[in-house]
C-alpha cells in the first residue's frame, strides 16, 4: 500500500499526464518521474488502465445502458422548488410538446409513478371545448390495449387541466431513429405494434389524428406504446385559421405526417391515421421521409400532389407496395382499414424472417472458419526493404475447413424457388449445402465493417505498458506493435494491403491478408467473427504507413490474381496503379465513421468497401 | 411507514445519528424487496425496468412534501451503500448457487440483467473498493454513489458537497485504479 503522500503524488502526475497530448505523454511522464522508476511504472499502469477503462463502471450496476429517457426521467430534482398538482408531486420535466409540458410525477395516493401532462391555459379557456376534450380523452382512456398508453386520470385543479398516464421508461421512436438505422425485422415489429394500437382505437371509434415518431414510445423490453389518442383534435379545434402558417407550425411541429385531407382542413376519418402510419413506416424502414420540401408550402404541395419517394432498392418490393397504398391521395383509394395493412405487413414479415433464417442456415456452412495463432512479425516497413518486398515468413498456423464446391447460380435460384413453394419445412434440405449466396435473396444489402487496432508500445525491445485499443487516427509511438481487428455482420471477402513507398510514380503493394500462411490464401471471412491479423511492427523512425482495408461481397479478381504467389506483392507499376484506381473508386463510395469514445472505426457502403488507413508514427 | 421514515430522515438531518441506525434496516429491507421483485420471473415484462431501484424506493418510502433537498441527498447516499451490499450479496449467492448451493436460484439471463456489465465481477470490485477506501476514501465513496447509487456527476457532487470538477477528476482516477486492480487478478 502507498503512503498518503505517495498516493497524492501518483494522482497529480496521473492527471497532469492526461492533460498532455497523446504523443507527448510518454516523454512528459518520464520527465515527471525522472529518478523514480517505480513511480513511473505505477502511473504508466494507471494510464494504461485509464485508456482501457472505456465503459468500465460507466453504467450503474443495475441499470441497462439503453434507457436514455429513463435516465433523464429519474434524475433527482436538484432544485429545491417543488410543485404539486392535485395528488401528484412533480419530480422532473420529461418533455415539452404541442400539448404543453409533460412531467414525471409521483402519485401520492397510490404510490406509483405517472407521466403528467399539463395543458396550457390557452386550450382550457373555452368551457365547451374543454368539455369536448374531456369527453374525447375519456373515450380514449377507456381503450385498453397493450400498445396504447394507459390513461390513469383526467383532472383539473384551479388553474390547470391535466392528464395522468402510465409512465414509460424508454425512448420515443424519434430518438430511436436519430440513434441508428432500424434493422428491417425490428422496423416491421414496431410497425405491427403501432398498427395494432390503431386497429383497437379505430374499432372503438377513436381516431388518433397525429401519428408521428414523437408520439410513439419504445419500451426497452420491446413493447411499443402509442401516446396521445384523441388529443390532436383539441389542438386543431383551438387553432385560429389565420394563424395557420405560424402558430400551427409551432404547435403541431412539422406537418410531415399530415394527410392531404388534414392539410386541406377537410373532415377526416380513420384513414387519416392510415396515411400518417404510411409516412412513419417509410421513415422507419428507410430513415427518410416520403415527402419533403424546403419550406412548409413545398412540403404541403408534395403531400397534396407528388408521389412518395421510392424506397432504397435493397428493401423488399412488397414494402414499397404497402407504403404506396397507404399513401394514396384519395382516402377511398387507400387501405380501407388498418386490419388490411396488418395482414400485408404480417405476410411481409414472414418472408423476411424466412429469408433471414435461410441466410443463417447457409452461413453455418458457407465459409471456412479459421483460427490462427500469430506471433509478432516485423514487416518491411523501412523504405529500402520495400522494394525487395521481402516478407518475413509469418509464423502463423491457420486451421482450415476444406473449401467446398460452389453451387451453380442457376441451381441456387431454382433451389430458392423450390424452398418458397415447399415452405419452411423444406429449409433443412438445403441446410448442408454450401455457398448459397444470401445476396440472391436479399438484393444488394448494405455492407458494414468495424475495425480497430490493438497497439502494444515497445521500448528497447521490451513491452512498454499494456496493449490498448485505437481507432487508428492517433499518432503511434515508433516501434509499436499492432494488429488489426475486423468484424462484420455479413460474410464476405477481406483484403489487407500495405502500400510501399512511391518512387517516381511507382507504388508497390504488399498483400498482408490473405497470404499462403494467413488463412491459406482464402479471403473469405464469416459473419460476426472478429478476425485478428498477425502482429505488425512499425519501424523506429517517424513516418506514415498506409494500409488498404477492403471488404467485398465478392472476390476482387485483380487481388485474387496475385495472392497465390509465395510472397504476395504487387510490384508491377501498371498493375498497382490499376488496383489503386479501383480502390480509390471504392473508397469514394465508402462511408467512414470513427467512434472516438469506443476507439473504433465503422465503415459502410454498398458491394465493396475500401478505406485507406494512414498510421502516423512519431 | 412513509411517515416514520420521513421523520427519521429529518432527525438524521438534524444530526441525530441514532435515527440513521434506525433508518438503515428499513431502507435496506425495502431495497432488497424491490431488487428481488425486479429479479423475479413474473416481472420480466413489467412496465418498469430495473432502472431506478433507489429512486423507486425513495418514491415509495418518503412522504415527500416534508423533505428538504439535504435529506434527499442523505437518503441517496445511504441507499447507494445499501445497494452495494445487496448487489454484492446477490452476486455471492449467485456464485454459491452456481457451485451447487442453490439458495437463491436465478437464471443466467436474470443475472445478466442485474449486473449489466458482464465484465464487472461485483465481488472482486467490492474487495478492490475496500482497498481503495483505505487509501482514498473520497474516491471510493464517489464510485459507490455513481456505480451502486446510479447518481450522475452533478448529483454526486451535491451529495458529497464537493465541486463538479473534483468528482470528475476523482472518478476518472478511481476508475483507472479499480480497472488496474481488477485486471491484475
Amino acid at each position: 500500500m502507498n503512503s498518503p503522500q505517495r498516493m497524492q503524488q501518483i494522482q497529480e502526475i496521473f492527471h497532469a499526464t492526461l492533460e498532455r497530448k497523446l504523443e507527448e505523454r510518454h516523454t512528459f511522464l518520464q520527465r515527471a518521474c525522472a529518478d523514480d522508476p517505480a513511480l513511473q511504472n505505477e502511473v504508466a499502469a494507471l494510464l494504461a488502465a485509464h485508456a482501457d477503462a472505456d465503459s468500465f463502471l460507466q453504467t450503474p450496476a443495475y441499470e441497462p445502458a439503453t434507457q436514455h429517457q429513463a435516465e433523464t426521467a429519474t434524475q433527482i430534482q436538484m432544485t429545491p422548488v417543488r410543485r404539486t398538482v392535485s395528488h401528484y408531486e412533480i419530480l422532473s420535466l420529461l418533455g415539452k410538446g404541442g400539448m404543453g409540458e409533460v412531467y414525471l410525477a409521483a402519485d401520492q395516493s397510490l404510490g406509483r409513478k405517472a407521466a403528467l401532462k399539463i395543458l396550457p391555459a390557452r386550450y382550457t379557456t373555452d368551457a365547451d371545448l374543454v368539455h369536448r376534450f374531456e369527453r374525447e380523452a375519456k373515450a380514449a382512456s377507456a381503450l385498453n390495449h397493450p400498445n396504447i398508453l394507459t390513461v390513469y386520470e383526467i383532472g383539473r385543479t384551479d388553474d390547470s387541466h391535466f392528464i395522468a398516464t402510465e409512465f414509460i421508461a424508454g425512448e420515443t421512436l424519434r430518438q430511436r431513429l436519430k440513434r441508428t438505422r432500424v434493422p428491417l425485422p425490428e422496423a416491421l415489429d414496431i410497425a405491427l405494434q403501432i398498427a395494432a394500437a390503431l386497429k383497437a382505437a379505430h374499432e372503438a371509434g377513436i381516431i388518433h389524428r397525429d401519428i408521428k415518431p414523437e408520439n410513439i414510445m419504445l419500451r426497452p423490453d420491446g413493447y411499443v406504446k402509442v401516446l396521445d389518442f384523441g388529443l390532436a383534435k383539441l389542438i386543431e379545434a383551438t387553432n385560429n385559421p389565420d394563424e395557420a402558417t405560424t402558430q400551427t407550425g409551432m404547435i403541431l411541429g412539422t406537418p410531415s405526417y399530415m394527410s392531404p385531407e388534414q392539410a386541406r382542413g377537410q373532415k377526416v376519418d380513420h384513414r387519416t391515421d392510415i396515411w400518417s402510419f404510411g409516412v412513419v413506416l417509410h421513415e422507419l424502414v428507410s430513415g427518410a421521409r416520403p415527402f419533403g420540401g424546403d419550406t412548409q408550402a413545398d412540403l404541403m404541395v408534395a403531400i397534396l400532389q407528388h408521389p412518395p419517394a421510392t424506397l432504397p432498392s435493397h428493401l423488399p418490393e412488397q414494402l414499397q407496395t404497402i407504403i404506396t397504398r397507404a399513401l394514396l391521395k384519395e382516402p377511398q383509394q387507400r387501405y380501407a382499414s388498418v386490419s388490411e395493412v396488418i395482414e400485408d405487413l404480417k405476410t411481409l414479415r414472414r418472408k423476411v424472417e424466412f429469408a433471414s433464417e435461410l441466410k443463417h442456415a447457409v452461413q453455418d456452412n458457407e465459409v471456412p472458419t479459421m483460427r490462427q495463432t500469430a506471433e509478432a512479425v516485423t514487416l518491411p516497413l523501412t523504405p529500402d526493404l520495400h522494394t525487395n518486398a521481402e516478407l518475413p515468413a509469418l509464423n502463423t498456423v491457420a486451421t482450415l475447413v476444406p473449401a467446398a464446391a460452389r453451387f451453380p447460380v442457376r441451381a441456387v435460384l431454382i433451389g430458392v424457388a423450390l424452398v418458397s413453394v415447399l415452405g419452411l419445412s423444406s429449409l433443412y434440405i438445403f441446410k448442408p449445402r454450401p455457398f448459397i449466396q444470401p445476396v440472391l435473396l436479399m438484393s444488394t444489402p448494405k455492407r458494414e465493417l468495424t475495425w480497430w487496432l490493438t497497439v502494444q508500445q515497445m521500448r528497447g525491445g521490451k513491452l512498454d505498458g499494456t496493449p490498448f485499443q485505437s481507432h487508428g487516427r492517433d499518432f503511434l509511438a515508433p516501434g509499436s506493435k499492432f494488429k488489426f481487428n475486423l468484424t462484420s455482420p455479413q460474410t464476405g471477402y477481406l483484403y489487407l494491403l500495405n502500400e510501399g513507398p512511391t518512387t517516381g510514380g511507382k507504388v508497390s503493394l504488399n498483400l498482408l491478408f490473405p497470404t499462403p500462411a494467413n488463412n491459406n490464401r482464402n479471403a473469405a471471412v464469416t459473419a460476426h467473427q472478429t478476425f485478428q491479423t498477425s502482429n505488425y511492427q512499425l519501424d523506429t523512425n517517424e513516418g506514415v504507413e498506409s494500409f488498404w482495408i477492403v471488404w467485398a461481397a465478392n472476390p476482387i479478381d485483380e487481388i485474387e490474381a496475385v495472392k497465390a504467389t509465395a510472397k504476395p506483392a504487387i510490384q508491377d507499376a501498371a498493375q498497382s496503379a490499376a488496383i489503386l484506381r479501383r480502390l480509390n473508386e471504392y473508397a469514394s463510395q465508402t462511408t467512414i465513421q470513427p467512434d472516438e469514445s469506443k476507439e473504433l472505426t465503422k465503415v459502410s457502403g454498398k458491394q465493396v468497401l475500401a478505406q485507406m488507413v494512414k498510421l502516423k508514427h512519431r | 411507514m412513509p411517515n416514520e421514515i420521513s421523520q427519521l430522515l429529518l432527525h438524521w438531518s438534524d444530526g441525530d445519528q441514532t435515527a440513521r441506525d434506525k433508518l438503515l434496516p428499513l431502507v435496506y429491507d425495502e431495497l432488497r424487496r424491490l431488487a428481488r421483485n425486479y429479479l423475479s420471473r413474473e416481472r420480466v415484462n413489467h412496465t418498469l425496468q430495473p432502472t431506478a431501484l433507489v429512486h423507486e424506493a425513495y418514491l415509495r418510502m418518503i412522504e415527500q412534501q416534508h423533505i428538504s433537498w439535504h435529506s434527499r441527498a442523505q437518503f441517496f447516499g445511504l441507499a447507494a451503500t445499501l445497494m452495494r451490499n445487496i448487489l454484492v450479496d446477490h452476486a455471492r449467492q449467485h456464485n454459491a448457487a452456481k457451485r451447487g448451493g442453490g439458495a437463491f436460484a436465478v437464471s443466467l439471463s436474470e443475472a445478466d440483467r442485474f449486473g449489466t456489465s458482464p465484465d464487472v465481477n461485483l465481488i472482486a470490485l467490492d474487495e478492490a473498493l475496500q482497498n481503495l477506501a483505505s487509501q482514498l476514501p473520497q474516491h471510493a465513496r464517489i464510485v459507490e454513489l455513481r456505480y451502486f447509487g446510479g447518481l450522475r456527476i452533478d448529483e454526486t457532487a451535491k451529495v458529497m458537497d464537493v465541486s463538479h470538477a473534483t468528482v470528475e477528476r476523482d472518478w476518472a482516477f478511481a476508475r483507472a485504479w479499480l480497472k488496474k486492480e481488477l485486471t491484475k487478478q
